[in-house]
Parts: C-alpha cells; structure tokens; sequence
C-alpha cells in the first residue's frame, strides 16, 4: 500500500479510529495486524519473507541471552538469514552476472540461471532494522525481548516499513512495549508533517521527476541537458525521500510513536562529512554504529581509519541497488570526504567557514553532491562513461537554451525547498529574521489558537497546492525500489 | 542489562503527559480549526479563477469524465484532406501504428504506385480517440477508402478508459465533437464508484482542475515568455523541446509506449465488449460502407519467441476475431509471424525499421493490395468474392 492512495487513506482512519480504543497490548496487536496487510497488501507473500526475518531475529536474541556461550553463533544466523535473504532478492542476479562476464574475459563460458524475482518493498530496510536488534542483544547494549508481538510491531511498523527511518531497537522497541499517551497537539503537528510531506512528494518531487525522467530517457542530451537533468533529479531524490520520512514520522505520531529525523536540511551543509550528517541520517548512523566503528572506527591509523572509512561508504553505495553504478557512487562520496577532511587539516582551515565564504563552502558541497547523483541516477555504465566526457563545446544553441530552460523549470518547482532550507540556515546561522520569527512562534505555544490559525492557512495554502500542481505523473517514491 | 543498555534505551523520547479534560477539548477545537484551513482555503480558488479565466468553462463533451478545463479545437483540416485526397488506404491508431507503417513507403509498394495512404493517428490515444476519428473525421469526409485499419495490442481495442483519462484525454478534442453522448455513455458505465464521485464533487467544489489548466502552463512557461515575450515564442520553444524529446530521441533502454495496455484484470471479452466502442465503429462501417481491417501487433518478442498468451488473452483474442469476422470485419493477427523478430524492435512494443514492417505487413495483407481489388469491394469481400479469412492469409496466426 502507498501512502498517496485512497486505500491508504481509508486504512489509516479506520485503525486509527479503532486504535485509541484498545488497552495498550491491543493496540500492539492491532498495529501488527496492520502493518502486515499494509505491507501485503499488493503482494502477500512479502509478509512471508518478513515473518522469517522476524522469527529469526527474535529467536536468535533470546538464545543470545540464554547460551551465552554461543551466542557468536546466533549472530551469525541472523546475520545469514538477513543478509541472506537480501543476498538472494537483492544481488543474486549482479553476483551472478558479473561471475558470468568474469569466467568470459579469461574464455571460461558457465551460465548460471539468473532469478526472475520481484524485490519485495522495504527489504533493505526492515532487515538492517531487525540486525540492529540482534546485534545490540550480542553486545549487551540491550535485553533480549519476550514478546513476539511486541517484537514483530518492531520490525512491522507499517508508517516507516517501506523506506524508513530505519529506527533502532534501543529506540523503537522500547516505543512499543510501553504505554502510548494520544497527545492532541502532537496529532496537530503530526498532520502538519504529513501535508508538508505530501506537498513535497506530489508537487515538487513529481513535477521535478518529469524533467529528470525526460533527460535520463534521451539517447544523446546536451551538456546543459544533462546538468538539468542531474539537478532535477538531485531535487527530486531529496524531496522524494524526505516526503516519505516526514509522512512515515506525521502517521507515526497519530500512534503515538516517535521517529527520527531522518533528514536535516542536507542541502546546506557546510562539507561532504556534514551531508552525511544530515542525509538519511538513519541510514548514515546505521552504518557508522554497525560497520565503521566495529572496523576500528577512529581508533586505528590514519591510513587505517580513511580505508575504512572508504569501505563503509563502498557498502553503504552497494545497499542501494545492485549495480555498479551505486557502488561507484558510494566510493565518491567516500573520496569526498576522505579528501575534504584531509585538505582541511592540511590547511588547517576551519571546520564551518564564515560571513560570504559560508555560502562559498555550502555551494561546493552542495556542487559535489549533485554530481555524486549522476553517478546514482545512472544506472547504464555505457551511457555513464559517455556523460562523463559530455563537453558544452558540442552543444548547439537551441540544445543550450532547453538545458537553460529544464534548470530553470526544475529550480522553479524547488522553490519551497530552497525557502525551507534557506530558513534553516538563517536559524542554523542566527539570522535576526528568522530568530524572531521563530521566537514569535515559540512564544505562541503550543495550544494558542494563533498558532493553529497559522498552522491552518499553511497547510490549506498546501493543500490548495496540492490539488492544483501535483504532477499528472504520479510516480513511486525512489527509495520504494532499494 | 549493561550502563550502555541503559544509556542506547534511554535515546527514546519521554512520554507527553495526556492533556486534562478541559484543555484536551481545546485541543479537539485546534485540530478542527486545522482542518477547517484545510478544507477552505483551497475554495480560495474559485474566485481568483474567476479574474483569471472569467466564466467558467462548460464541461466538455465527456460530462462523465471531464472536468472543467479549456479545451483544444476540432481539427476540421483533416476533414478537407481526406476528401481532397479521397485515399485507397486509411490508417487508425497510436504509436503502434505510428513506429510500423511508413505511408509514403506504402504507397509506392501498393498497387499502382502512387496510391495515397492517410494517417489518423495520434501517439499516446486509444479506442476512443481511435472511434472518434473513424467517426468524425473519416465517416464525415465521404471518403471511400478501399480499406481501413485500426491498430491495436491485445486488449486494447475493448478497453474504453485506456488512455482517455489525464493528459492522454486532452488529445481527444482534437477528433471530439461538440458532444459525444454515445462515448460518454460508454464512459459513464465505467465511472460509478464513490472515489470517483468523490473526486468529481471535491473538483468541482474547488475548480481545482479549472485553476491548474492556467496555473501550471503559467509555471512551466514563465521563463521562456520572460526570455522572448513576442507572441508565438512560446508556443515555438514548446514545440522545439517537444521535438527534441519525441520517440525517436529515447534511448534504447528506455520503453516509451509507457502506458501499457492493462494487465491488472483478466482479459474478458464478453464481458468488454458492451461497454467498448467496438460496436459503435462496426455500425458505423456498415452504415457508411467503410470495410475495416483490425490488425493486432505483436509485442515484443522475448527471448527470441513471440511474447507468451496466457490462455485467457487466447480466448479473448479468439472470441474478438470470431466477433469480428460475424460483424463483417476484418482481424489480422501479427503474433508469431516469424519475420517479426526482435531485431525489428526498437523500445517496448515500439518498432524500429517501419519500411521493413510496412513491407511485411503489404506482404501479408496482399489480397487487399492486389491491383484487382482496386475496384469498390462491399464490405467483407476480395475481388468481389465473399473474403475467406484462411484462403487470403489473414487468418489469425495464435499459437504459431
């Protein structure tokens, strides 16, 4: 189920209607219930692969805790039913394919049946969910839980099933076996967060995803073409996914659940390492908390330290999708930030640079990240290969006016996420204006009737927006497909 | 449980108290203020659509289907071609049609020469778009071709909706009469379901579809007219950037016949065909002696063979050539044909060498390009014999 239909709509009502009703174990039931017809919804049998997963992971952290002695061993199931089952649906076939191409280029000929198998939705990200349970119970950072409803609502929580936040056990777990308080303010907020996501989803990420969808379908685009595209479709990613964090956070708190932010203005970051700091960040945490620091982290060499730093960013490419493509994109953001740091202890520049040469340092990053996405939204190694060498010297006049014009289009749909950002970065910054505006508001409360004025003519203006401008091109959300 | 144990649980955030009686009812009245913004803000609209556009628009032809929205003129000038060029041949359909039959390239290979072929085609359309141009630009021409043929993919042909809903729709006021009502019957039996009314109401209410018809070209063109405001600049930009990203542009790993035909229901035949315009089209080729070949293009072949039928597309296909056939048309199956291999395709079900089609496609179809045949055949036959399917080579070809 999507969250843009009226299915969902309809199923969101009623079991939130019937949600506030029930004790707290029936809400736990109910919410289970839930998430497994939202997630089988298209296909059942999803709900099979999860429940293994589940099964796995919740019989693998009590025998963690009851035989001590072996609980290496637990690990390693989880771990192999996990990345096992990723393994299949996920890589199988890019294991295989490159197996193939490899026996070929020394003249060995095997051809190994490929999978004709459907990825089931969210995979990627209910697994790493259930692993961090698992592996958190093996390093004593918590209890093994008893209670399998409790524990599968864990891994099942329909509002971020399908494309995260990917939560923590120590985090979400703990939100689930306790009593949840409806608190009506936070509900208001909540439909605020969930309109904004909307907004975001249907109206900027859509409209952008045309242009990116039209300039990545073209056979032989113009320099300018491309960048347009590239650009389009780093507005359309951000929008897209950060759509889907704040709808999945907006549902969640009508259960009375917290989620985390998942993503913290990423386009006015000061350095590659502070992207990382603000893009799926759920994401990004996992693999610093799961892969990098078990690596030796910071505690090796220096040389030690950037190579695993490098292979953390490889891994974390590879999650993405099976295909070179990402994992070419992960080490790029790894050399980013590799390099980055390295120039600026060279230099001993400073972390955050100040006054003009804030804006400077922000564009630069922000330059690197967007060409990163090309590396990302290209999944064709030929046609890769044939952008990394586009030259605007081949460009003829009119091909150079449509490049202008699909940036401008696509800068014109990004308008509201440039204000948002630009509003954070005067709050990050202390700009007066927006300190006192943010001021004025805080002042408001949380229960002043101003404040829910305001709050109803932003979203009716959404709303309003919503209608009018969504995109007659309703596309899925991107990270649907990892 | 270890201290980290205690520290990771504790990164859950606290519990909010629940709210007393008194302000929990203060906060119930915040979150109807917040969907009252919600729900009347957006009527907002109607007024501001009034000083952009004055009155409001009539709904179209389709009242079962359309929303209020300004729409594209008829094309008369296809009217006076046909009749000026009296064409042997005529051709209905979308890009399918489009990406297969090179008109010019017939023409020279069809009877004497230089026989004129004409195209009613629009890329992206469907039946309806198919039946409205038999209906309003051939029928009403009074010309006679000695043949027409309507494309169409497996079922296609049956599926009223397909292609008429959102952007695809809008390029039926091209080939739409002021009102359609047997179309829009057909529509209607389509659009019962209380989402629909739903959506219906909540647009009329706002004038939602009536606000976006300006406010996203407004969005979409700004630049340009900001760049070049001398009248016509626009509109030629436009049709440049259209040019530049036609079908002929798109890569080879990129389909571009996007909207498939539908596959999420059963194909039924009997159950289509009383809401379908099959009817209305074999009507109006009876009444107005117009004989009309229903061809059938293979989609793409996978994996060096035709693409599978499942048993219930090789009923329908069966019952549809059966249908046909008692109707006094024609049904030409391209499936299996053994030189419409993979090479000849170009993205999706799109082809790429339309003079190879075009002349296998003459090849097959030769009883009705024979110079004999040249003279007036009554509906249904071949050099003035009752057509025999099997006898001229346009038999369905399933299960090759």
């Amino acid at each position: 189920m999507i969250f843009h239909s009226l299915d969902f709509l309809v199923f969101f009502v009623v079991v939130v209607s019937l949600y506030w009703r029930l004790p707290h174990r029936g809400q736990n039931i109910l919410l289970l219930a839930a998430s497994y017809v939202f997630y089988g919804w298209v296909h059942p049998w999803f709900v099979i692969l999860m429940l293994a997963s589940t099964t796995v992971d919740y019989w693998a952290g009590q025998r963690m805790e009851d035989d001590p002695a072996r609980k290496k061993a637990y690990l390693y199931a989880s771990l192999a039913v996990n990345l096992g089952m990723l393994g299949v649906f996920k890589y199988y076939n890019f294991f295989i394919e490159n197996v193939r191409e490899l026996l070929a280029g020394v003249g060995l000929t095997v051809s190994p049946p490929l999978l004709e198998l459907v990825l089931p939705a969210g995979i990627s990200f209910y697994t790493f969910q259930a692993l961090s349970y698992t592996v958190e119970v093996y390093w004593g950072h918590m209890r093994a839980r008893r209670n399998a409803v409790d524990f599968a609502l864990f891994v099942a929580f329909f509002p971020h099933l399908v494309a995260g936040p990917i939560m923590r056990a120590t985090n979400l777990l703990v939100q689930v076996e306790r009593p949840r308080v409806w608190n009506v303010d936070r509900a208001r907020d909540a439909v605020m967060l969930v309109v904004w996501g909307f907004f975001k989803k249907l109206v900027v990420a859509d409209n952008v995803g045309i242009i990116a969808n039209r300039v990545f379908s073209h056979e032989d685009p113009s320099f300018e073409m491309l960048w347009a595209g590239v650009f389009a479709f780093g507005l359309q990613i951000y929008a897209d996914f950060s759509a889907y964090s704040d709808i999945a956070r907006g549902t969640a708190r009508w259960f009375g659940f917290e989620l985390i932010l998942n993503f913290n203005h990423p386009y006015i970051s000061h350095s590659p390492t502070d992207f990382w700091r603000r893009w799926h960040i759920s994401l990004s945490s996992w693999f610093r908390d799961f892969v990098y620091i078990p690596l030796g982290g910071n505690r090796a060499g220096a040389l030690q330290r950037e190579a695993n730093l490098m292979a953390t960013f490889l891994i974390s490419g590879l999650w993405h999708g099976a295909s070179w493509n990402y994992v070419l994109w992960g080490l790029y953001h790894g050399t980013l930030v590799v390099v980055t740091r390295s120039i600026g202890k060279l230099l001993k520049l400073p972390e955050k640079w100040s006054g003009p040469l804030a804006i400077v340092q922000i564009l630069l990053t922000v330059s690197a990240a967007f060409v990163g996405w090309l590396f990302f939204r290209e999944t064709n190694p030929d046609f890769l290969r044939r952008w990394l060498v586009l030259s605007p010297a081949e460009s003829t006049v009119l091909e150079r006016q449509v490049g202008v014009y699909l940036f401008v289009l696509a800068g014109t749909w990004g308008v509201p996420l440039f204000v948002d950002d630009i509003w954070a970065l005067g709050r990050e910054r202390g700009w007066r204006l927006v300190h006192r505006a943010e001021s004025y508001w805080e002042g408001l409360g949380p229960t002043s009737f101003s404040r829910a004025l305001l709050q109803a003519a932003a979203a009716g203006v959404m709303v309003t927006l919503i209608l009018v401008l969504r995109s007659r091109v309703s596309l899925d959300f991107i990270y649907f497909q990892f | 449980m270890s201290s980290a144990s205690s520290a990771a649980e504790s990164s859950v955030p606290p519990v909010r108290p629940e709210s007393s009686g008194s302000s929990r009812i203060w906060g119930w009245f915040l979150i109807a203020v917040l969907a009252t913004g919600i729900l009347v803000v957006p009527l907002a609209l109607r007024p501001i659509n009034r000083a952009v556009v004055g009155a409001l628009p009539t709904l179209g032809y389709l009242p079962s289907l359309e929303i209020r929205r300004p729409h594209q003129p008829f094309r008369r000038e296809v009217i006076e071609d046909l009749r000026a060029g009296q064409p042997a041949w005529v051709f209905i359909g979308d890009s399918m049609l489009g990406t297969r039959i090179d008109p010019t390239h017939l023409g020279r290979i069809s009877t004497s020469g230089d026989e004129l072929v004409s195209f009613l085609y629009h890329a992206a359309t469907g039946p309806a778009w198919w039946y409205l141009a038999f209906k309003n630009q051939l029928v009403v021409s009074g010309a006679r071709p000695r043949m027409t043929f309507i494309f169409f993919r497996d079922t296609n042909l049956t599926d009223t909706m397909f292609r008429l809903e959102g952007q695809y729709g809008h390029g039926l006021d091209e080939v739409a009469s002021p009102s359609e009502p047997e179309l829009d019957r057909l529509v209607a039996s389509h659009r019962k379901g209380a989402w629909y009314r739903a959506h219906r109401v909540l647009d009329n209410l706002y004038e939602a579809s009536l606000a976006t018809s300006w406010m996203e070209p407004s969005i979409r063109r700004w630049w340009v007219r900001w760049r070049e405001p001398r009248s016509g600049a626009t509109e030629a930009f436009e049709r440049n950037v259209d040019q530049m990203f036609s079908v002929d542009s798109l890569r080879y790993d990129v389909p571009a016949d996007l909207a498939q035909t539908d596959t999420s229901t059963r194909p039924d035949f009997n159950r289509d065909l009383p809401t379908s315009v099959l009817p209305l089209i074999m009507d109006l080729s009876k009444q107005h002696g117009l004989p009309v070949c229903f061809v059938r293009v293979q989609r793409r072949p996978v994996g060096g063979a035709p693409p599978e039928q499942s048993p219930a597309l090789v009923r329908y296909t069966a019952e549809l050539k059966a249908w046909l056939e008692g109707h006094g048309a024609l049904f030409h199956d391209d499936l299996g044909d053994p030189e419409l291999t993979l090479d000849l395709y170009a993205d999706g079900d799109h082809v790429a060498d339309r003079r190879r089609y075009t002349e296998i496609f003459r090849k097959r179809l030769d009883p009705l390009f024979r110079p004999s045949a040249k003279a007036r055949d009554t509906l249904g036959t071949v050099d003035g014999r009752p057509l025999d399917p099997a006898r001229d080579g346009l038999s369905t070809v399933e299960g090759r």
